[in-house]
């Protein structure tokens, strides 16, 4: 799609958009939101970006960016980050929140961040594009740019056409934990199945099936159709992934619902996300295989 | 005089291109031209899948238009008739 002209609201929504995809939250903060600079629609929806950023913690995580690649940036927290997270965005580019509302939920003083994107709607059966042909092949061209050996341990998630993708990394990296949320296997996926294999994952993961000790779950919005029948796919060929319920939902922006975006100053609504990465995601130790009401 | 199928095709077409939409089998049908509604909300278009339509209308058919006016028009029908207007006036 072509870019619209900056001075319109669809062109102020692009650079929002694209500000919301990639800045740390440091360099959201920075950005002069009060006068001129940034069109009136940017800095009006980046307002937004910045209260939900506090949802995540009450002061500004220190990340670093770096573009790795065309289709993935690296965010470096503190020296003592020993646990690499790698996050496969959906279609839109992002972790369904803004990257940095997302990375105010993950400790910089333990954590680095790899957000991965795949904006052909291929569901990375691919690949990450500009980063070889298929997974496998991405982690290959991602391990020459990051010292993967220098983590004490490797985690994947993945939301919506990313999830599989986060599932199949996770057991190929050998990771403890690797989440979906919002996820289905490519063979379930309308954009995904045109003119694609979508058996690509499965014949990567399949001869570590059997030994795989990385704990899989996907995460789905209790009352959408869509959502159950990926999960349904997902177990099909990923037999230990665990279906997790967020009860009392229908929304398939599942982190967005659960860190209780779309509330307002008067009426806030509940930020649920904060537990769920503290009891599954952040845990040495996954607390349970349900999701707290 | 504009053909009012016109306009339908083109909304269904700008929600089929939405990155954050996520259609149900009951959505597919009505995209495929069934009678029907779907709002915005169900197909999962928050804020950012509003924001992402006001692009591709500024784009493919120079309809400028916010995403607060989007979610103001709530559904399908609602865009429908708004780029009905767009192609009888050019407003």
């Amino acid at each position: 799609m072509n870019q619209p002209p900056g001075h319109t609201p669809a062109g102020a929504y692009r650079v929002a958009i694209d500000i919301e995809n990639h800045f740390t939250p440091a360099e959201v903060n920075a950005l002069p939101l009060f006068t001129g600079g940034l069109p009136r629609e940017t800095r009006r929806q980046l307002w937004k970006t910045r209260r939900m950023m506090r949802r995540g913690h009450p002061s500004l995580r220190s990340y670093q960016r770096s573009e790795t690649a065309r289709n993935a940036t690296w965010y470096r927290g503190a020296p003592t980050a020993d646990r690499l997270l790698v996050v496969f965005c959906g279609t839109a580019g992002r972790p369904m929140i803004p990257t940095p509302v997302f990375l105010q939920f993950i400790p910089e003083t333990r954590h680095d961040v790899l957000m991965l994107r795949d904006p052909t709607g291929n569901a990375y059966t691919h690949g990450v594009p500009g980063l070889g042909n298929d997974l496998q092949e991405t982690l290959n061209h991602l391990a020459g740019r990051i010292d993967f050996t220098r983590y004490r341990e490797t985690r994947a998630l993945g939301v919506s056409s990313g999830g599989a993708a986060a599932l199949c990394t996770g057991i190929l990296l050998g990771s403890t934990l690797a989440l979906s949320f919002g996820g289905r296997h490519p063979s379930c996926s309308r954009r995904a199945r045109t003119g694609n294999r979508t058996d690509r994952f499965d014949t990567l993961v399949a001869p570590l099936l059997a030994e795989s000790g990385t704990w899989l779950a996907n995460f789905r919005a209790e009352n959408h159709p869509a959502d159950e029948e990926g999960a349904r796919s997902l177990r099909a060929t990923l037999p230990a992934c665990r279906d997790l319920v967020v009860t009392g939902t229908s929304n398939h922006i599942l982190l967005a619902e659960l860190a209780g975006q779309g509330g307002s100053w008067w009426r806030p609504h509940r930020n649920r996300l904060q537990t769920v990465f503290a009891n599954f995601l952040l845990a040495d130790r996954p607390a349970s295989d349900t999701v707290a009401p | 005089m504009t053909n009012p199928s016109q306009a339908r095709k083109i909304a269904t077409a700008a929600l089929r291109a939405n990155p954050v939409a996520q259609f149900t089998a009951d959505h597919l049908a009505i995209l495929d031209g069934q009678p029907g509604d779907i709002p915005f909300a169900e197909a999962g278009i928050d804020s950012m899948g509003l924001m992402e339509l006001s692009i591709w209308l500024e784009v493919e058919l120079a309809l400028s238009i916010t995403a607060g006016e989007l979610a103001r028009l709530h559904s399908l029908s609602g865009l429908e008739a708004r780029i009905a207007r767009h192609l009888r006036t050019g407003a």
